[in-house]
């Protein structure tokens, strides 16, 4: 019964670009598992994968991505099977994303009330929509009236804010949250981090967690994947990981790591 | 001790009457030649409006801004040109400061010309070579487009740039929080060496209190436009004194 305890598992995942002499294998043979309600966190520098990764669970890579291999389950189903049409009605309403930039992932002509109701009414047809909107900002804690500014009008901090109460409009499973803090400030950053940990506990969200910062590990994720040009290179539970890392590319990256304290030796 | 730079009571007020901001209130600080000397604080709290001020790309509603004992503000022609090259930027996002059709070596050419430096094209041509290998870069890639490097060369690229005209302060705006932590570590050592090397001042601005830790030796902490705390990075870090440096230090998420 391994589908009742984890909603995502990927198995040797390959996403590969170009062909021939040209090829990059983005993603080679990954595996890592989410489980329900839990937190993981997917680790490594720019150009390691991660965020290609975490794309293809919903076949979201770029269109040049050849999906070579693997399987992700979500639920127990592969999502790599699934036609085109099957997937649009799983994105946004049972995974859905936030991404670094919160600026740039709101049309900046609409209100945000109207980007969240677009949310809405793409997956589900029965809801007062008002209200809903009402008890999305709530739940991010936003007053009611935000849904009536556009997206100049508020803080980074703010929009990250709308932009998780829109990737929640239709209560996803797994939410894969791509650097979700990397652009805002460390006490804005402070914030969203309580807030998606709130949200974990109050809702049984699960977060696939992408990050650079070791900091927000600790954290946030129960588990940690370190990945390395492609591959997961080391796995684990957080503190062993983060404290007695075993592979060299983790110690290297642990060493790079600006320490508050440096430890007095 | 000999001061590079000092700060006295600066204001920066941006607007007039009701609708005025008060960006920057009463600031006082110096930095010493060869020092890193950082400024934390959260977004809108004025560390960027002083910085402006500084480089007089803002003019202060009051205060005063020395340079070498000389008063910043009432510099003009030849000698305002001379701070010009002492006194250089490096900005948080690399690809946004260079002009994505221009090939990167040209873009420091063009800088060299406007100040006049080296006699010929070919001159400038191999200043440039020099500079991108005193950034850790192969020269020959100088001739290249922005696009063809990653954020971390970018970032030496301007930061190749800043030093071309060989300045004595570089007031570094976020340089390196758009980065990952590894390509982070490698341009926080460049700066130390060009520290080492040049006796090149910073004045560091950041919001990432463990990267202000690791490579500042003396920091402010801004709050609302003032200067709240100020001290040796380890002193400000380990103890604290005023409330916001605790709530700002309480935030960082840590291990």
């Amino acid at each position: 019964m391994t589908e009742e305890k984890n909603i995502l598992e990927v198995q040797d995942l390959s996403v590969h670009f170009g062909h021939g002499e040209e090829l990059v294998k983005a993603v080679d043979e990954v595996s890592f598992t989410v489980g329900r309600g839990e937190t993981i966190a997917l680790v490594g520098e720019s150009g390691s994968g991660k965020s290609i990764s975490a794309l293809a669970l919903t076949r979201l890579a770029p269109r040049a991505a050849v999906y070579a291999g693997g399987r992700v389950l979500f639920n127990g189903s592969d999502m790599l099977l699934r036609s085109e049409r099957e997937l649009r009605d799983i994105r946004g309403s049972q995974i859905s994303y936030i991404f670094q930039e919160p600026m740039v992932s709101f049309n900046p002509v609409f209100t945000i009330g109207w980007q969240i109701e677009e949310a809405i009414r793409l997956h589900r047809k029965d809801v007062n929509v008002a209200g809903e909107i009402e008890r999305l900002l709530d739940l991010v804690q936003l007053p009611e009236r935000s849904a009536k500014a556009y997206p100049h009008q508020m803080s980074g901090g703010q929009l990250q804010r709308c932009m998780i109460a829109m990737a929640l409009a239709c209560s996803p499973e797994l939410l894969v949250a791509d650097e979700p803090t990397t652009a805002l400030d460390v006490t804005v950053q402070r914030e969203i981090l309580n807030l998606l940990a709130d949200l974990s506990q109050k809702v049984n969200l699960s977060v696939l967690m992408i990050t650079h910062n070791f900091g927000i590990v600790a954290d946030l994720a129960s588990r940690v994947y370190v990945m390395q040009t492609g591959k997961i290179v080391e796995e684990g539970g957080t503190k062993q990981v983060l404290y007695e890392p075993r592979h060299d590319y983790t110690k290297q990256l642990m060493a790079a790591v600006p320490r508050l304290h440096p430890a007095k030796n | 001790m000999e001061k590079l730079l000092t700060v006295e009571n600066l204001n920066v007020i941006y607007g007039k009457g009701k609708d005025s901001v008060h960006a920057v209130k009463d600031v006082t600080f110096d930095i010493a030649p060869g020092e890193i000397f950082g400024l934390v604080g959260e977004s809108g709290c004025g560390k960027s409006s002083l910085g402006k001020a500084i480089v007089r790309l803002t003019d202060p509603a009051s205060g005063r801004i020395d340079f070498n004992g000389d008063d910043v503000a009432l510099m003009k022609g030849k000698e305002l040109k001379t701070y010009r090259q002492e006194v250089q930027m490096v900005f948080q996002d690399p690809y946004g400061s260079l002009n994505p059709r221009m090939k990167v070596g040209n873009a420091i050419v063009d800088v060299l010309d406007v100040h006049r430096i080296g006699k010929d094209r070919n001159e400038r041509r191999a200043q440039v070579a020099e500079l991108f290998d005193a950034v850790g870069l192969n020269p020959e890639w100088a001739w290249r487009y922005p696009h063809e490097f990653s954020g971390g060369q970018r970032q030496r690229i301007c930061i190749a740039r800043a030093l071309s005209l060989d300045p004595k302060l570089l007031v570094a705006d976020e340089p390196v929080s758009a980065l990952d932590v590894s390509v982070q570590a490698e341009i926080l050592e460049l700066l130390e060496d060009l520290r080492a090397q040049r006796q090149l001042a910073f004045l560091f601005v950041s919001h990432d209190l463990a990267v202000v830790r690791n490579v500042c030796d003396r920091v402010a902490v801004m709050y609302n436009g003032e200067v709240v705390e100020m001290g040796e990075v380890g002193d400000v870090i380990d103890n604290p004194q005023h409330e916001y440096t605790r709530t700002l230090l309480a935030a960082v998420p840590a291990f």
